[in-house]
């Protein structure tokens, strides 16, 4: 059926290859990242760090992928960027998830360490440790290229790292095709410490659906929906142009910060922005560059851009891809955009972490914390091509000032002799933020989602994402409808969705807090069921302006129908639900047993203060302990610390999650509610 | 008759049509038993995409060469496979010319498209997003492809490529 049916377990250091049967944990925790969090639960000790040998680097599909409603696998392992190493998740397209479930395996987990560079090379039943001496310090697409060619097989699919991998660079990504990746968390780095080149894979087993006439069924109502129903325009949009034109809207309105740090958005540049030309926009950079959509196996939308362009050369965009290296380090430069993001997937170099800490550069040599000197000589100036590039193959490369920052933030500063550059740092654990940024940094499927529940509840703010500040005029132009009908569709879309998941219509609002921590949890189930089966998120209804359906109800008839497993949607929120306690347990263990952490000054004070200029003048994101608490009780743990409670463990039959997070000594909460006489 | 067209510009590669024939034909998700296959290719960083399917050609080779006639034509002119007689020789496989039909390696017999003749259309041509494949008939097919290339040539020159 739509399972492949295994589990691939290799170890580098023993050169060990085994199998085991998907089927033991299918029905507890789904697929995906569900069945991730067990495999780590069962088998890795909290202590571990990123790049121990120990450490597990999953790649997990779900029960949907393969087929015309997934396409998706969850890539997750102990990040050897945050402190105290959390599971991180990040989400990988492409043909490489589908290609997994047709060579047989659900799920591919890799331990251990080689003694030098290979790379694993599994046709169906064929599983091979090969030699990769020859491809060690290729960029990921010569890599990708070299392997095909000597495997002599154009129709492998390949996940590798680039040179920035290799060097351990903690903000490293995990590539593949052209520019699919797993990128958070530096999961390039974790690839590396194995000495693992790459992944490549040969499938041609298919899968079975167990249910045709049903699964065809439900495909039909998703595509009625996508092309004539309410996620028509934005199918679209994202199949047209990605999401180029999204980002210039959210630039021309004031969305994004200006510079980087807690205080970025006092200087941003007056209402509308100016750029140089009008070639200086994401909209118009694809129409003149553009050679194609691109995507993942069996998605009709193809969300993604290839562009070709002369002088400089070709490769992908996709998602926050378009606007790292941009507003963040003062520059409208699409040249500068292009040549920074290019080199960062052939370095496979993650551009969120890239671009925030050459920011953070920047505003040290503007504070005059650093000169030149501390970065070979090269003035870290606003908008610098030099700057950014250097850094960029610095970085990459293990060379000069670059093998400071290969350790993120904390360590660079450090490292730096400039330890109160860390004042001008936004970050929590080790990780930068993307500064003052106007939607929730809550990413369920991501860094969010793997953190504790209370760290993940002060993360929720009352404001609504800023898709729907910058999307409706792209609604007003697809639909041929005005502005102001436009805003008003969204923020029904809204309202439509608070109801449904809420009970209150007005839920979604900035500054309403009733069925807020709900509303939180209802988009964060949207994603993270996705991520249980291989749909993608983006096809789900998180992105509630856009018409999507696909949350646990509607996985649940998909999966019966592919898998004809009796799933339901409340089974499918117990899954989920086991899925997120079991993270948060596991991450709590990691923190328990690691060093302290908390959150930078500068972090606090971004969420803390007023917005001094931009769309939000005047509005602060303040944090609602009323919110938090309903947020950590929708998820079943304690209001106040976010600890997961006794009684919703039992009820979701996690016994030996109570017994290990009590030997801790963690208070569960009894089990029985006192009654007060 | 009809004929599938298709116009290449528009392909995006998404594999929908794969996914849909393999469903379709085998209640499975299975490129390698689709009867049409998106053929990728990626030079510097750049995706190139060719659908290939067959093309119902008026002299088929497949059922030239076919040593047990098990390859027929239809009243609407679509060349079809007769599973009870096909050997699963793959002679047709090597004498086609695009590619098109394919040996099932678990049933051993040929498969090739049929326009989904018991569907009533083509499922890939119903759920091709973009529109680069399209069912025409086929007195319009030359007329159809003129317009295409002659769109593309006016696009250029608006462009002032």
């Amino acid at each position: 059926m739509s399972r492949a049916g295994s589990i691939l377990r290799v170890d580098l250091t023993e050169g060990r290859i085994e199998k085991e049967p998907t089927s033991k944990y299918a029905r507890d925790y789904m697929g995906g990242g569900g069945i991730a969090a067990k495999l780590f639960w069962d088998s890795i000790p909290p202590e571990v760090s990123g790049l121990d040998p120990r450490n597990l680097l999953t790649f997990n599909t779900g029960p949907l992928t393969g087929t015309l409603l997934g396409t998706r696998c969850e890539v997750v392992a102990k990040s050897p960027l945050i402190t105290n190493g959390p599971l991180v998740s990040a989400g990988l397209g492409g043909q490489f998830p589908a290609e997994m479930k047709f060579a047989g395996y659900d799920h591919i987990a890799i331990t251990g360490k080689a003694d030098g560079p290979v790379y694993l090379f599994i046709n169906n039943d064929a599983v091979e440790i090969r030699d990769a001496r020859h491809l060690w310090g290729l960029d990921t697409q010569e890599t990708q290229k070299r392997i095909k060619e000597e495997l002599r097989d154009p129709d492998i699919q390949i996940a590798c790292i680039g040179p920035a991998g290799e060097n351990l660079v903690v903000f490293s990504l995990i590539l593949h095709d052209i520019q699919n990746a797993a990128s958070q968390g530096g999961l390039g780095a974790v690839m590396g410490s194995k000495n693992l080149k790459a992944v490549a894979i040969r499938g041609t087993k298919g899968l079975k659906v167990a249910n045709p006439e049903a699964f065809m069924a439900i495909w039909k109502e998703v595509w009625e929906n996508y092309t004539k129903g309410k996620a028509a325009w934005v199918v679209k949009e994202l199949n047209e142009v990605g999401l180029s034109w999204h980002y210039d809207l959210w630039e021309e309105r004031n969305l994004l910060q200006w510079g980087y740090g807690p205080d970025a958005l006092s200087t941003y540049p007056p209402h509308p922005v100016e750029r140089d030309s009008k070639e200086d926009t994401l909209i118009g950079f694809t129409k003149k560059y553009s050679v194609g959509s691109i995507g993942c196996a069996f998605c009709p939308i193809q969300c993604q851009q290839n562009y070709d362009v002369p002088g400089i050369g070709s490769g992908g965009a996709a998602c926050w891809t378009w606007i790292n290296y941009r507003t963040n380090i003062k520059s409208f430069n699409v040249n500068l955009w292009w040549k920074a993001l290019r080199k960062s997937n052939l370095y496979g170099l993650h551009t969120v972490e890239a671009s925030n800490l050459i920011a953070w550069l920047m505003v040290l040599y503007e504070e005059g914390v650093i000169t030149a000197e501390d970065t070979d000589g090269v003035p870290m100036e606003w908008a610098s091509e030099e700057a950014v590039l250097t850094f960029i193959d610095k970085v990459s490369k293990g060379e000069g000032f670059g093998k400071n920052l290969a350790n993120g933030v904390v360590h660079a500063s450090n490292t730096l002799g400039k330890r109160n550059g860390l004042d001008y740092a936004p970050y929590e654990r080790n990780y930068l933020l993307w500064a003052k940024y106007p939607e929730p940094y809550l990413m369920p499927g991501g860094l969010g989602a793997m953190q504790l529940v209370k760290t993940a509840a002060q993360f929720i703010w009352m404001q609504p994402p800023s898709d729907r500040h910058a999307g409706f005029q792209i609604a007003a132009e697809r639909l041929g409808i005005s502005m102001e009908k436009a805003e008003k569709l969204m923020e029904e879309h809204c309202a439509d969705f608070a109801e449904k998941w809420t009970g209150n219509r007005r839920a979604w609002e900035p500054f309403v807090v009733v069925g807020k921590g709900k509303w939180f949890k209802a988009i964060e189930s949207g994603v993270a069921v996705s991520d249980m089966t291989g749909h993608c998120d983006w096809r789900s209804d998180r992105v509630h302006h856009a018409g999507m359906k696909f949350n646990a109800p509607e996985a649940a008839a998909a999966v019966k129908a592919s898998t004809g497993e009796a799933w339901t949607g409340e089974m499918v929120f117990n899954a989920l639900g086991r899925k997120r306690l079991l993270e948060a347990s596991y991450n709590l263990l990691c923190e328990l047993k690691g060093e302290p952490t908390e959150f930078s000054e500068a972090y606090s004070r971004m969420w803390v203060e007023p917005f001094q200029s931009g769309y939000f003048q005047g509005q602060a994101f303040e944090y609602s302990e009323e919110v938090g608490a309903e947020y950590c009780a929708e998820w079943g743990c304690d209001p106040e610390t976010g600890v997961p409670t006794r009684r919703e463990l039992e009820r979701l039959g996690m016994k030996d999650v109570i017994d290990e997070l009590e030997s801790e000594g963690l208070d569960l909460g009894s089990e029985e509610v006192e009654v007060i006489p | 008759m009809q004929r599938i067209v298709l116009n290449l510009e528009k392909c995006t590669g998404c594999r929908v049509c794969e996914a849909i024939c393999s469903l379709t034909k085998e209640g499975e998700f299975n490129p390698v038993k689709s009867r049409i296959r998106v053929v990728r290719t990626v030079e510097r960083s750049i995706l190139h995409n060719v659908p290939v399917y067959c093309l119902q050609c008026e002299e088929p080779h497949c059922m030239a060469v076919c040593p047990v006639g098990a390859i027929t034509t239809s009243d609407e002119g679509i060349k079809t496979v007769d599973e009870v007689k096909c050997i699963g020789c793959k002679l047709c496989e090597i004498a086609c010319p695009v590619g098109a039909i394919t040996v099932n390696q678990e049933k051993a017999v040929a498969i090739k498209c049929n326009l989904c003749a018991e569907v009533g259309e083509p499922q890939c041509v119903k759920y091709c997003y973009s529109g680069a494949l399209q069912l025409i008939d086929s007195e319009k097919v030359p007329a159809f492809l003129a317009r295409v290339k002659t769109d593309k040539f006016l696009e250029l020159e608006r462009k002032g490529a």
